[in-house]
C-alpha cells in the first residue's frame, strides 16, 4: 500500500511538471487587442511596474503593430507616474527617436520637461519645456511656458520667472494664475530679511545675541549661559594656576564659542529660506497646476486650481 | 530502496525548480517606492583630531548615554549627528557645528518635522538643515 502511494505521489509530481510549463504557454496565444488591454488596465490600475512589461511584451511578440507607438509612449508615461525620472527621460527618448512625428510628441515633452525638473536638471527642463513653446501652439505652449516660469522659480530666477509667467496670452485658463505668480514675484525682494553677517557679529561680541537677532530667544539663552558658564570656569581656573584644567576647559569653550557664532549665522540662513520658502509655498497652493490622466477617455489633462 | 526512490525523486524536483530562482533577484521585485532616493554619497574625514574626536563620541554613545538615558528629541541624536558631520566635514567644522547642534535644538524644535524614530517622534535635523548655505546642494541629503 505504502509503495502505491509512493509512486502515485512521484507521478503527480511527474504529471504537474508536464502541465504547467504548458499552461505557462498558453498565455502567449493572446491577441493583440487583449494584450494591449491587459497592459492598459494595469495602467490603470496604477500597477505601473507590471503595466512597462506587458508593454515590452507586447512590442517585443507584435513589433509591427500600429499600438507600439502607444506602448513605446506609455512606458514612459508609466516611469514618470512611478516617480523614476531618469528612466522616465531614457524611456520617453526613445519615444521621440522611434516615432519623430508622432501626435504624443508634445505629451512626451512635457513629461520629459516635468521629469527633468523633478531632477532639478534646470537647464535641460527648460530647454526641454523650450522646445514645445517652439513647435506648438495654443494651451500647449502655454503650459510649457507656465512651467518653464516655474523652473525659473526653483532656480531662483525672479525676474526671469516672473517675465517668462507674463508671457502667457490673456486669453489662457493659465493667465490668472500667471498673473498672481508675476505679480507675487515682484513683492519677493520685499519679503523679511536677517543678515547672517549682523546674526555672526552680534554673536561674536555677545554670545547668543546673534540668536535673539534671528528670533530664537531660547537658543540665544542657551548660548548665553554656556559660554559664559565656561569662559568664567576658564578664567577661575587660571587664576588658580590649574593651567591643564583651564585647557581644557578654554578648548571646549572654543567649541561653545564657534558653534555660537555658526549657529546664529545658520539661524539667520534658515530664517530667510523658511520666509522665502512660505511665501513661494502660499503663491504656489494658490494657483496650482496639476496633471490628469482619464482612464476612461485616455486623454491627458492639466488641472488649474485657484484659492481667493 | 523505497526511501533511496523518495530521495531520488526530491533531489530531481528540488533541481528542477532551481533554475526559476536562479535570475537576478530583483528582476522580479517590484519597486520600492517608500525609498526611491540614492544614499547620499558623503567624504569621509580621515584626519587624526578627528578620529579621536569621533572616538571621544563612540565612548560617550556606548558607556556614557546609556545609563543617561534616550533623552536626545531630534533625530539623528546629537551624538550620530556629531559622528556624521565630523565624517562629512572634518574636526574644525565638525566640531564647531556640534556644538552648533547642541545650542539650537531648543527653537528647532519650533520648525523641525516630526518624523517617527521606532515607537517616538523626534524631530527632524539633518546636516543640509545646518548647512545647506554653503555646502554643494547637490549633496543634500533628503
Amino acid at each position: 500500500m505504502q509503495k502505491l502511494l509512493v509512486n502515485v505521489t512521484v507521478l503527480g509530481f511527474i504529471f504537474l511538471l508536464i502541465i504547467c510549463p504548458q499552461e505557462g504557454r498558453g498565455g502567449e496565444k493572446d491577441d493583440t487587442g487583449n494584450q494591449f488591454g491587459y497592459a492598459e488596465s494595469l495602467f490603470k490600475e496604477g500597477d505601473f511596474y507590471r503595466a512597462i512589461t506587458e508593454y515590452k511584451r507586447f512590442i517585443f511578440f507584435f513589433p509591427e503593430e500600429k499600438k507600439t507607438e502607444k506602448c513605446y509612449f506609455r512606458i514612459g508615461e508609466s516611469y514618470f507616474k512611478a516617480r523614476k525620472w531618469t528612466e522616465a527621460i531614457d524611456a520617453l527618448n526613445v519615444f521621440m527617436a522611434k516615432f519623430p512625428y508622432s501626435s504624443m510628441t508634445d505629451d512626451a515633452l512635457y513629461l520629459k520637461g516635468m521629469a527633468e525638473k523633478d531632477l532639478k536638471k534646470y537647464d535641460d527642463a527648460l530647454s526641454t519645456f523650450e522646445k514645445i513653446i517652439k513647435t506648438s501652439s495654443g494651451e500647449y505652449r502655454n503650459k510649457a511656458i507656465y512651467q518653464s516660469a516655474l523652473v525659473l522659480v526653483d532656480m531662483e530666477k525672479w525676474k526671469r520667472a516672473s517675465e517668462t509667467f507674463s508671457k502667457i496670452p490673456e486669453e489662457s485658463v493659465l493667465s490668472p494664475a500667471a498673473r498672481v505668480f508675476s505679480s507675487g514675484l515682484e513683492n519677493i525682494d520685499n519679503l523679511p530679511r536677517k543678515s547672517p553677517v549682523t546674526a555672526g557679529t552680534l554673536s561674536a561680541i555677545v554670545p547668543g545675541a546673534g540668536h535673539l537677532y534671528a528670533e530664537r530667544p531660547r537658543d540665544a539663552l542657551v548660548a548665553f549661559l554656556l559660554n559664559g558658564a565656561f569662559i568664567w570656569a576658564a578664567v577661575e581656573l587660571f587664576d588658580d594656576e590649574k593651567y591643564v584644567a583651564g585647557g581644557v576647559v578654554t578648548f571646549f569653550e572654543l567649541g561653545w564659542y564657534t558653534g555660537n557664532i555658526y549657529s546664529a549665522v545658520s539661524s539667520a540662513h534658515k530664517y530667510n529660506k523658511r520666509v522665502k520658502d512660505e511665501f513661494l509655498q502660499n503663491l504656489r497652493s494658490r494657483c496650482s497646476l496639476s496633471y490628469y490622466h482619464d482612464n476612461k477617455r485616455s486623454s491627458n489633462y492639466l488641472i488649474l486650481s485657484m484659492r481667493f | 530502496m523505497q526511501n533511496f526512490r523518495i530521495i531520488i525523486v526530491l533531489i530531481i524536483l528540488i533541481s528542477l525548480s532551481i533554475p526559476c530562482y536562479g535570475g537576478n533577484r530583483n528582476s522580479f521585485t517590484p519597486w520600492d517606492f517608500n525609498n526611491p532616493e540614492p544614499e547620499e554619497k558623503v567624504r569621509v574625514s580621515s584626519s587624526f583630531p578627528g578620529y579621536l574626536l569621533m572616538q571621544g563620541v563612540k565612548i560617550f554613545t556606548k558607556y556614557i548615554s546609556p545609563v543617561d538615558g534616550d533623552r536626545c528629541p531630534m533625530y539623528p541624536t546629537c551624538a550620530s549627528y556629531s559622528l556624521q558631520v565630523i565624517k562629512k566635514h572634518g574636526f574644525f567644522t565638525g566640531f564647531m557645528m556640534t556644538a552648533g547642534r547642541l545650542i539650537h535644538e531648543n527653537n528647532e524644535m519650533d520648525y523641525a518635522p516630526l518624523i517617527k524614530v521606532g515607537d517616538r517622534f523626534k524631530f527632524y535635523d539633518p546636516i543640509s538643515n545646518n548647512d545647506f548655505w554653503w555646502y554643494d546642494s547637490d549633496n543634500l541629503d533628503n
